[in-house]
């Protein structure tokens, strides 16, 4: 599918959502016939050339590099970078130290996609304090933990912090009691009951449009060894592969739906609405509830961070052949995958397959999520069309234009 | 990608900021940095529309020089 040359109208994602200085943005384009979406493009301006800036430089370089370019997700990014280049040198690191911090950025992300952005999408007001608390008390925590000594106390404290903070604005009861829902009933039960922003909008969800965004693209399988070799033969055989990376040849959807496919209350969202908006909805709430249980389960282990079930990490390493290194990182929008080569200390070729291209593939679970979407107006168009592009969490700015079929 | 971009405080309230890099301009939320000291002139990383965090000249120099590798990379792809 190409884009159109003229967007004819566009919305920001965000009032602040100016275009982007070299971030690039997201441009979805949908061809409507005044009632149902007929074609659906999605196009991205992002820089793929970041990762080969990498080329060249030694691996401390790199290493030093990768931080300072990625805000939200500069840990997942970070731990990305250690782990391939790690086993591209064949000095493997301790995957379990790399795990805290990448865990401790998707629980902020998730605060921000459930208070801040999601709210947005659907006409409310953010809810952004908590979010920054939460931000700053885990810097604070990283601040105190001073590396790998002193970890317990400060972790337990943050834990309990994080889970009022979540209590408060999220569940409405403690995460583990949302965690133990397990049908739709439960989930109503909850939605009548709580009067935090997420039941809300969840009520509202699935009250009024259950079915958006329902795509018939299959959540992405657990990221195994075998799995990853595959994607970086890919990788090397194309060099736009990670700009519309796919699965044994199809696209998949990754992050929290794909994660949580298998807990109970997931599963009865899918049974009504397939992989749809409500359900990513769903997904994120369970994940969030799981990763502050795990925080709970490091810092009641004597300080050692979470490492979670043994098929369940967040962050694996292998050597592909000597010199060569794959880091797969777990972050809240998804599967991050860096590849490194070294030659002679230094980067000879060094690539990233970011969860964003496998969400926004041109023919993946955007895509075709609004394919076919139904509107009476094209204000209710742009609004569905927004709140479907909000719920698979793009990292950069997004645009929406809708042109006449 | 989803790269954060440093920009530079040009003007701000309690809540907005007014951030300049390479020329470019754009609102930027202070919402998730509201109890860290800033002012016009220091330099915060930006992404989605929010300051995320505060960042050093020198650590937003080391940025820009790769994001001006970055900018010529794709320059130089698109040419071809």
């Amino acid at each position: 599918m190409s884009l159109p040359e003229a967007v004819r109208r566009e919305s920001p994602s965000t009032a602040a959502g100016a275009p982007g200085v070299i971030e690039g943005e997201l441009i979805v384009h949908l061809s409507w016939d005044g009632c149902r979406v007929r074609r659906v493009a999605v196009r991205s301006t992002r820089p793929f050339a970041a990762a080969r800036v990498l080329t060249g430089k030694t691996s401390p370089a790199a290493l030093a590099a990768v931080p300072l370019l990625f805000g939200i997700c500069r840990h997942a990014q970070g731990a990305a970078a250690a782990a391939a280049i790690g086993a591209a040198a064949n000095v493997p690191e301790n995957m379990t130290r790399l795990e805290l911090p990448v865990v401790l950025e998707a629980v902020q992300q998730y605060l921000w996609h459930l208070l801040i952005d999601w709210p947005e999408a659907m006409g409310r007001e953010a809810v952004v304090a908590p979010v920054a608390a939460a931000r700053r008390s885990i810097a604070a925590a990283a601040r105190a933990a001073d590396g790998a000594t002193a970890r317990t106390a400060e972790l337990r404290e943050l834990r309990s912090t994080l889970e009022e903070l979540a209590r408060q604005t999220i569940y409405g009861m403690p995460s583990a009691a949302w965690l133990a829902l397990e049908d739709l009933r439960g989930l109503q039960t909850w939605i009548d009951r709580s009067e935090t922003i997420p039941a809300l909008l969840l009520g509202e969800l699935l009250r009024e449009t259950p079915m958006l965004g329902t795509s018939d693209i299959a959540p992405m399988p657990r990221a195994r060894r075998e799995a990853l070799c595959s994607i970086v033969s890919a990788m090397k055989r194309d060099p736009d592969f990670a700009r519309a990376p796919s699965w044994g040849g199809a696209p998949v959807e990754t992050g929290a739906l794909a994660r949580m496919q298998a807990h109970p209350a997931v599963v009865a969202v899918i049974a009504r609405c397939g992989n749809a908006v409500a359900t990513r909805a769903v997904a994120r709430l369970a994940e969030l509830a799981t990763l502050l249980a795990r925080l709970g389960d490091a810092a009641d282990a004597s300080g050692t961070p979470p490492d979670g079930a043994p098929d369940d990490p967040w962050v694996q390493a292998f050597e592909l052949a000597p010199g060569e290194g794959i880091g797969a990182v777990q972050s809240a929008r998804g599967l991050l995958v860096h590849r490194a080569l070294l030659a002679d200390g230094r980067v000879a070729d060094y690539q990233i397959v970011a969860p964003t291209e496998w969400n926004f593939h041109p023919d993946g679970p955007l895509a075709r999520g609004l394919a076919g979407l139904e509107a009476d107006g094209e204000v209710t168009l742009l609004r569905r069309a927004r709140i479907a592009v909000q719920a698979l969490d793009p990292c950069v700015p997004f645009r929406v234009g809708v042109g006449h079929a | 990608m989803c790269l954060g971009i440093p920009m530079k405080i040009v003007w701000m309230d309690r809540y907005r900021a007014r951030c300049e890099a390479k020329g470019a301009g754009r609102e930027v939320s202070l919402l998730l940095l509201e109890h860290e000291p800033l002012a016009p002139g220091d330099i915060v990383m930006v992404q989605l529309g929010y300051a995320i965090r505060k960042m050093s000249e020198e650590e937003a120099h080391a940025a820009w020089e790769i994001y001006d590798e970055i900018l010529a990379a794709e320059d130089a792809a698109g040419a071809r």
